[in-house]
């Protein structure tokens, strides 16, 4: 399959779309006179966005993902003209265009960061002076990402399963299921190379790559999961499984996930971790966020959001990292031991629904 | 050197890790080591892990590729003075059954 600047194939309509989107945003850029440079990454920006196809035509099936690099990357008249774009471009494009506002030094050294080694490796500059991106990329090093890179991957993706398993069955939401079972599907596999040091920003090369390391029969699934999150990544297909498959397949991805995880996070924190009992016992899941800042964001939490993750003495994005494998019912005391570490369920602790909207409003907040 | 190989009279063949980490950086270098020393005898195959403290998933692909060259007749391959954290590891995965496991004491 031919790689196009912003997709596989050739689709000279969405091309168009996306090209008169880029004037439309070069111009504003321009008139509001601001001096940095607006990039898009993600998907679209590496050459590798998704298409849907259907009967009544092509469309975009990924977000559109945009890093505005300004030397104030906190001014409110930044931040307006940034969720004035995002308003107006989701509306005009029917995905969801988001852009993140840092200062160029952010991106420090790529190499050691999934989405700034990502953004590096592949993206399109649509205003401003971007030029500093393509300087970075001869000393990119796939091999260097932290491993907190792909825990971070796992943990994100496995909450997506978790909020899949949470509509499971519900009226119209088969796509979400379907699309957060690929997501998982690819990550899976992306997470066991990124952990090998084999991580690439092309997935169809890690694809390649996956094929030839030696897996554990209990991963060998991998390939397959990854082979079709990457068949889902370029061409998504929302429907045509059935909600009895995806309940059964939830559960095995699960499995999956949980043993990664463990692995992951047994290098990352150099302990032997034999399940997520041990697991839930380290006393700092994060312990490079100091104790002061962690107890100051608890309070403020407690103060700003009407409670706080536990244990405060980590970083709260620790508290959620412990309470998912709860949520999975991969841990001792089941879906009941995430109020160990999240504020008060809505409802009965002991069903999904009583966590959905809580977990997902922290999550948004430290994800 | 991080690996060391050597032929026992039997013909069992024994890799000993002189590292303290068998990962992406090494793995290489004693896939190779193990391939050589595998084709060169015809007997069991013995690696010892005692300086061994920490394994991801390049040493694991490693293990398990020395598992791959080996005739049914030769399998398991045995790890002797295996850490706690390999140990741990390695049933993680679920691989503990294909080795022959010897924990350190």
């Amino acid at each position: 399959m031919m790689t196009g600047r912003y997709f596989e194939g050739t689709h000279p309509e969405l091309e168009a779309r996306l090209e008169g989107h880029f004037a439309r945003l070069r111009a504003s850029f321009t008139a509001h006179g601001w001096r940095g440079a607006l990039v898009l990454g993600g998907g679209y920006g590496r050459g590798e966005g998704g298409v849907m196809e259907g009967p009544a035509g092509v469309g975009f099936s990924n977000d559109l993902d945009y890093f505005l690099f300004d030397e104030a990357p906190g001014a409110a008249s930044l931040a307006a003209w940034c969720r004035q774009i995002e308003r107006e471009e989701s509306a005009a494009l029917g995905i969801d265009v988001e852009i993140k506002c840092l200062r160029a030094a952010a991106v420090g050294d790529p190499s050691r960061s999934m989405m700034f080694a990502d953004l590096v490796a592949g993206h399109v500059v649509v205003a401003g002076d971007g030029g500093f991106l393509a300087r970075l990329r001869a000393g990119l090093d796939f091999s260097r990402i932290e491993p907190e890179e792909a825990m971070r991957l796992l943990w994100n993706r496995g909450s997506g399963m978790w909020f899949a398993r949470c509509r499971m069955g519900r009226d119209g939401q088969l796509p979400f299921v379907i699309r957060n079972h690929a997501k998982l599907k690819l990550a899976l596999g992306d997470a066991w190379l990124c952990w090998q040091g084999q991580y690439s920003s092309q997935c169809r090369e890690r694809a390649r790559r996956l094929a030839a390391v030696a897996l554990p029969d209990a991963f060998a699934e991998l390939r397959q999961w990854h082979a079709q999150g990457v068949d889902f990544k370029f061409h998504p297909v929302a429907d045509g499984a059935t909600w009895h498959h995806l309940e059964a397949e939830s559960r095995h991805l699960g499995d999956a996930w949980g043993r990664l995880f463990l692995a992951v996070e047994a290098q990352r924190l150099q302990r032997p971790l034999d399940g997520f009992a041990a697991y839930l016992a380290v006393p700092r899941l994060l312990p490079n966020s100091p104790l002061t800042r962690n107890l100051a964001l608890a309070l403020r939490d407690k103060i700003k959001r009407g409670g706080w993750i536990r244990p405060c003495r980590d970083y709260p994005r620790g508290g959620l990292m412990r309470a998912l494998p709860c949520l999975l019912e991969l841990a001792p005391g089941g879906v009941a031991a995430a109020g160990r570490f999240l504020p008060a369920a809505a409802g009965d602790p002991a069903l999904l629904p009583s966590w959905e909207s809580l977990y997902a409003t922290w999550w948004a907040h430290y994800a | 050197m991080i690996v060391q190989s050597s032929k026992e009279p039997d013909g069992t063949v024994v890799l000993t890790i002189v590292a303290d980490s068998l990962d992406r950086s090494n793995a290489p270098v004693f896939r190779a080591t193990a391939a050589q020393a595998i084709a060169a005898s015809s007997g069991v195959v013995v690696v010892d892990c005692s300086r061994v403290e920490f394994l991801d998933s390049s040493g694991l692909g490693a293990l398990l590729h020395a598992h791959n060259l080996l005739p049914e007749e030769r399998r398991p391959v045995r790890l002797t003075q295996v850490g706690i954290k390999v140990l741990t590891l390695l049933e993680l995965m679920q691989v503990h059954r294909i080795f022959a496991l010897e924990p350190r004491s």
